[in-house]
């Protein structure tokens, strides 16, 4: 299927590493022009130069904090800047790293934790929105993804449940705001999946990735691969996912039991 | 992308018209080859010769009725036989419209066990005809188009039908998940087929009226305009495809977003 996303435009955050990195690494297989954003440069960079190198697309690295409206407002304007002056696709996928704020229980949760999440994840994801959008009316065509996780439909933390339930609520009112302008805004649900991060040499600490694994026991009988959370991404950043809008996409491989409708 | 459905073998169920005939033009559009099942044998017969020319793929007519297990047993041998085995079976078989009269009164319990046989038992049967073939081969693919009456009054029968759907689905997920076989549930809203066309009078030009009949439906959406088949078959092609991997027993709206209400 042509996905046609050969010479779209797309910023993607969050992809220094794990599944960003994934869907980075996706776009730019496509064709897609590329600036990835994250906070780290150095790691930042490396990415960009490894998926230059692999897809032989030119990617560009701008190193950002997407809880601060004015790192955005600068960061983003380099980045569509680097983009030829527009942006087709928005990737928001920078949150707050699991060991850091993830899994306090509710003795420990800190209201400095919790702003610190919602910050980067939920007013980081309005703070890149803020930043394309004006772009994305004026061409009458866009798509936002973002990707939030299944901790909104279970019990992990009470700050990840609440972020990720609060992407889902305002990926719906964006999605009815900028609809009629031609923009798709969608939400993605990843469970547990496997990243460089998970994938066993460094646990965390204080994070017991067992008991995460356990949590989502999922229909394939397997942890989900970053790279096949990024094969959705890239058909919802395409033109041919137009009847999906506002509404979510599960990518956990089905974490059993529970049935949503 | 490459979707990877080169030579795989499908069965689209009512798909000699509108998102089916949709659906397996999509298929065919990817290499698959596609048998069209149905009741109507001129119907399907026209539709797998467009298909098949369009395409260049190998299309095939079954005439098949979905409320009949034993006319389903036979639609899966007669398509294993032809095609060698079966890896992509997508259920659309209904029959419109859901419910003949208006509110409960219009439900009649004959229509509402005729409407469940053929959406939600017919679902089943092919899916328990195919299940040992894919399970057979570790992999396969079952794709439900269910509909945005899941989550909406429209009518009565409509939503029950197609909410037993989903249960079906996730159901049908969790069970076949561990042989390879991912199951998913897709709901389309008002959707521009040939019928729906002439229904809400996309074609008489007056935009405001058909707006009107939209908005009284519930089908007021994101997009602004009613979703079209072939956009409902490129989402199905991508679910039919080992790229989907990762979606099971979740549910895709692709009714363009209709307006409003929050779903998690």
């Amino acid at each position: 299927m042509d996905l046609e996303l050969h010479g779209k435009r797309a910023i993607v955050s969050g992809a220094s590493r794990g599944i960003g990195r994934a869907i980075a690494d996706e776009l730019a297989r496509e064709g897609a022009k590329l600036v990835i954003t994250a906070r780290g440069r150095l790691a930042l960079e490396d990415a960009a130069r490894e998926i230059g190198a692999a897809s032989g697309v030119a990617v560009g690295a701008v190193a950002l904090d997407t809880s601060d409206p004015e790192s955005v407002a600068r960061g983003f304007g380099e980045a569509i800047d680097t983009l030829g002056g527009g942006v087709d696709i928005l990737v928001n996928c920078a949150a707050d790293p699991l060991p850091a704020t993830g899994f306090q229980k509710l003795g420990e949760l800190t209201e400095e934790a919790f702003w610190s999440d919602l910050d980067t994840k939920v007013l980081g994801y309005l703070h890149t929105t803020r930043a394309v959008a004006p772009h994305m009316i004026a061409e009458g065509w866009g798509r936002i993804i973002n990707i939030s996780g299944t901790g909104a439909r279970q019990t992990v933390s009470i700050v990840r449940s609440i972020r990720n339930v609060s992407v889902a609520a305002m990926t719906k009112n964006l999605a009815d705001e900028l609809g009629p302008h031609g923009i798709n805004v969608t939400v993605v649900h990843p469970g547990a999946t496997r990243t460089e991060r998970t994938n066993g040499h460094e646990q965390p600490p204080g994070v017991d990735l067992d008991a995460i694994r356990r949590s989502h026991e999922n229909a394939i009988g397997r942890m989900v691969e970053a790279r096949e959370v990024a094969w959705v991404v890239a058909f919802l950043a395409s033109p041919k996912s137009v009847s999906i809008a506002g509404d979510a996409v599960t990518v956990s491989g089905g974490v059993r039991g529970f049935i949503h409708y | 992308m490459n979707l990877e459905l080169d030579g795989r073998r499908a069965i689209v169920t009512g798909g000699g018209t509108g998102i089916g005939r949709a659906i397996a033009h999509a298929l065919a559009d990817e290499g698959a080859r596609v048998a069209i099942a149905g009741r109507r044998a001129d119907v399907l017969s026209a539709a797998a010769a467009d298909i098949a020319q369009g395409s260049g793929a190998e299309v095939i007519p079954v005439v098949a009725d979905t409320a009949s297990g034993e006319s389903v047993r036979a639609l899966v041998a007669t398509v294993a036989d032809a095609f060698g085995g079966v890896d992509i079976l997508v259920n659309n078989a209904a029959e419109q419209p859901a419910q003949q009269g208006p509110g409960y009164a219009g439900v009649s319990d004959e229509w509402f066990r005729r409407q469940l046989n053929v959406k939600v038992l017919g679902y089943l049967r092919t899916a328990q005809a195919v299940a040992p073939l894919m399970a057979g081969q570790g992999w396969g693919r079952i794709i439900n188009i269910s509909g945005t009456g899941a989550r909406q009054t429209v009518s009565l029968i409509g939503s029950v039908r197609n909410v037993s759907v989903a249960a079906l689905t996730k159901n049908l997920a969790d069970e076949l998940g561990p042989a390879g076989i991912n199951v998913t549930v897709v709901h389309p809203g008002a959707t521009a087929t040939e019928r729906a066309r002439e229904a809400l009078g996309l074609d008489d030009g007056d935009e405001e009226r058909t707006r009107e009949r939209l908005r009284a439906l519930g089908h007021h959406n994101a997009i602004g305009r009613v979703v079209d088949p072939r956009e409902v078959g490129w989402v199905v092609a991508f679910l039919a495809s080992p790229k989907s991997v990762s979606i099971a027993g979740d549910a895709v709206v692709v009714g363009g977003g209709i307006l409003g209400e929050i779903f998690y």
